[in-house]
Formats: structure tokens, sequence, C-alpha cells
């Protein structure tokens, strides 16, 4: 053994810490290196003299009523035997009922989890299913390509489920959070349809959520 | 309740019960078991607690309060630990939520250096060596003074306090050497001012 390996060992040598085998390890190496064994005995003085320190501490008295105290205040407390906390008390101590709890905690939590994430989506204004033609051509655009008469009725029907604008709504200020935009060269082809000049306007910045 | 003995030229001795039998007698409310235990730790409890909180009337209320934290709570004790482990953990939880509570000037009691009586010439020169190491060690911070306190003035091993105090080995070993150097460095300077 080395001495800085030693060195690092000597204060649980002191202590008492180490295993047999460190012992003699410890042992040999200190009859053997006169400066870790100097170095052992100034440890050994500087911890006597901690402890001859600490010793002077008050050594602590117990009142004579102490057990008298102490067994009225476990009769006291031990007088609610029977309630619902001592009952909780006897049952959390068993591992599977722990378990179960913990388990039952979960399982409402999720569900409480999954309720509110239903109910803010349940609350939320949504747009009306498109017309089933419109998704075979590919959704919002199909619309397009379906004729202005069909997007302006999909669009009123989205306006009707709106909640009503107050003035000045933060809402309309700020202008629509999405835009439907028709591809120009459709707008243009339905351009010289009897369409009124609202649903182009509409079909540009017709709101839908 | 059955008692065991130790039979030897002649003579009987009482083998002292187990804690874990006491433990398990006071379940069934044995107030006899209840006593010895208490009898057992209650001068180790009221110590540790005056060495954590440094007031007296503090550390007897914190004793008992954890003697009957831990009769009324025996059902929830598993026996993972031994029960002195679990008494001496209830007992510093307790000791520092107090002193979380208190001000820190609150924290030093001089009037605890007169615990013990003493009589003659010794009195004075007593008195001011315990109010020295008493805020020797008052000074300490909170994770060191419980190592030093339960390593020297408890005689507990290092992974006895481990166990106490739930930290690893190693961590009891480098605190306690840390609080030993601060100890003695600050205990040499109060000594000094005394002297002086």
């Amino acid at each position: 053994m080395k001495c800085r390996e030693v060195e690092a060992l000597l204060e649980r040598y002191l202590d008492g810490e180490l295993t047999k085998g460190q012992v003699v390890a410890v042992d040999t190496h200190l009859d053997a290196c006169a400066s870790c064994g100097d170095a052992y005995g100034a440890l050994h003085a500087y911890s006597h003299e901690v402890q001859a320190g600490l010793r002077q501490f008050p050594v602590a008295m117990v009142p004579p009523d102490f057990d008298a105290r102490v067994l009225d205040a476990v009769l006291a407390r031990s007088s609610r035997s029977g309630s619902l906390f001592d009952w909780l008390d006897g049952m959390l101590v068993r591992p599977w009922c722990k378990m179960a709890l913990t388990g039952l905690l979960g399982v409402v939590s999720g569900a409480a989890l999954v309720l509110g994430v239903l109910l803010v989506f349940v609350s939320r204004p949504r747009p009306p299913a498109l017309p089933a033609a419109a998704l075979m051509h590919g959704g919002v655009p199909g619309l397009y390509a379906m004729g202005s008469l069909q997007a302006d009725l999909w669009l009123s029907g989205v306006e009707r489920d709106m909640p009503p604008a107050e003035p000045g709504d933060a809402r309309q200020a700020q202008g629509p959070r999405h835009t439907i935009h028709a591809p120009q060269r459709r707008k243009e082809e339905l351009s010289w349809h009897d369409a009124p000049s609202r649903s182009s306007s509409s079909l540009q910045s017709g709101s839908w959520c | 309740m059955s008692i065991a003995l130790v039979v030897g030229e002649g003579q009987t001795y009482p083998i002292p019960e187990s804690d874990g039998i006491l433990v398990a007698r006071c379940r069934n409310g044995d107030r006899i078991a209840f006593s010895t235990l208490l009898a057992r730790y209650r001068a180790r409890i009221v110590g540790l607690a005056l060495q954590i909180v440094g007031q007296r009337d503090d550390a007897e209320d914190l004793a008992q309060e954890a003697f009957t934290c831990a009769f009324t709570s025996l059902r929830a004790y598993r026996g993972d630990a031994e029960f002195a482990t679990w008494l001496y953990r209830i007992t510093i939880n307790l000791c520092l939520q107090h002193r979380r509570r208190q001000r820190p000037s609150e924290s030093f009691d001089s009037d605890q250096a007169e615990m013990m009586p003493l009589h003659g010439a010794a009195l004075e020169c007593r008195v001011t060596d315990r109010l020295t190491v008493t805020q020797t060690l008052q000074e300490l911070s909170e994770p060191l003074r419980l190592v030093l306190i339960l390593h020297e003035m408890h005689d507990l091993s290092y992974d006895e306090i481990a166990r106490i105090l739930k930290i690893p080995n190693g961590t009891v070993a480098s605190r306690l050497s840390e609080a030993r150097r601060k100890f003695r460095v600050r205990w040499r300077e109060l000594e000094s001012e005394g002297d002086a």
C-alpha cells in the first residue's frame, strides 16, 4: 500500500471503519513508514482534541416526569383509535394497499385530464363539415373547384356558427387568424359567375376558427 | 412476557430484550415494553435534541414529541431500519423543523450551560467551557453539525449515520472530516479569546 492510499484511509482507520484486511495493510505500512506514522500521530491528537472539546457539552438531564408526560401524550393521541385517520394509517402500511391507492390516483388523474381536454374541444366553435364532394376534391380548395355557390353556402354556415363579434373586438381588429387563400387562377376563373361581391372577399378573409 | 436468562457460575443475568421484540410487544399494548424502550433511549434522545436545538426546554418538548410520534405510529414502523435509527430520524426531523421555524438569534441559549449542577471552584471554568463548545457547535453548518454530533457524541458508526441521515457512507466520512477541522479551528479561536 502506498503512502497516498494510507493517508486517505487514516481517518477511517482512526474511527474503526476499515475492514480487517485494510486494517492489517495500514498497520503494516505504519510500522514501516515513519512519515505516515507521524501523520497518524498528528491526526490522533487532532481527533482527541475535538473529542475533548465536545465532552464539555452539557449533559442533558431528563426531567423526572418525562416518562409520565410521554405516556400521557401517547394515550391522548391513541384515544382517536378507530377513526378514519387511524384506519388510513393502518392501511397505508401495507405495500399492496399503497400500490393500489397510487394506481387509483393515477387513473383518476388521467380521467380528469382527458375530460378536461374533451371539454375544451367541445366548447370550442367549430366550422360545419365540408361537403362530401369538397372533401373528395381535396378539402377547402375543393370548394373552389365546385364553384362559388357551394363556397358561399359553406362559408355562410361558418359565419352563422361563429359567436357574434362585439364592436371593437380584438379578433376583428387583428383580422382573421386563418385566411383561406383561393388559388389566384381559380378565383379569376370564378369571377365571371354571378356570385355576389361578398363571396370573393369571404373566400379571402373567411375566418374559421 | 418471557425474559431470557443466562446461567453461569451460579448467577443469572437477564438478557436485555432486543428492540424488535420490545416493539412487537408495544404494538400489543404492553406498557412494560413501552417503559423499557423509553428508559433505553430517553437520555440519548433528550441529549440529541439539546445538541441540535441548543435550548433545554425546547429539547425536552421535542424529545417528548419524538417518543410520542414513534409510539403512536408503531404500526407504520416496518422494521426496515432498526428502531434506534428510526427514533433518531424522527428526532432529527422534529429538531430541524423546529430550528427552521425559530429565528436564528433564538437558537443559542446560554442557560443550558448550567443544566448540570456543578459545585466548587470548577464551576466558572466549566460553564465557560460549555458555553464555548455550545457556541462552536452551533456555528457549524447543519449537515456538519449533525454528523459530528452523531459520531462523536453518540458513538454511531458511519453506516448508522448514513442510514439515519439517508446519505452515502462516503458523504458521512467527508462531512465528518470537515466538521472536525472546522470545529477544531473555531474551538481554538474561542478558547484563545477566552484566555485573552
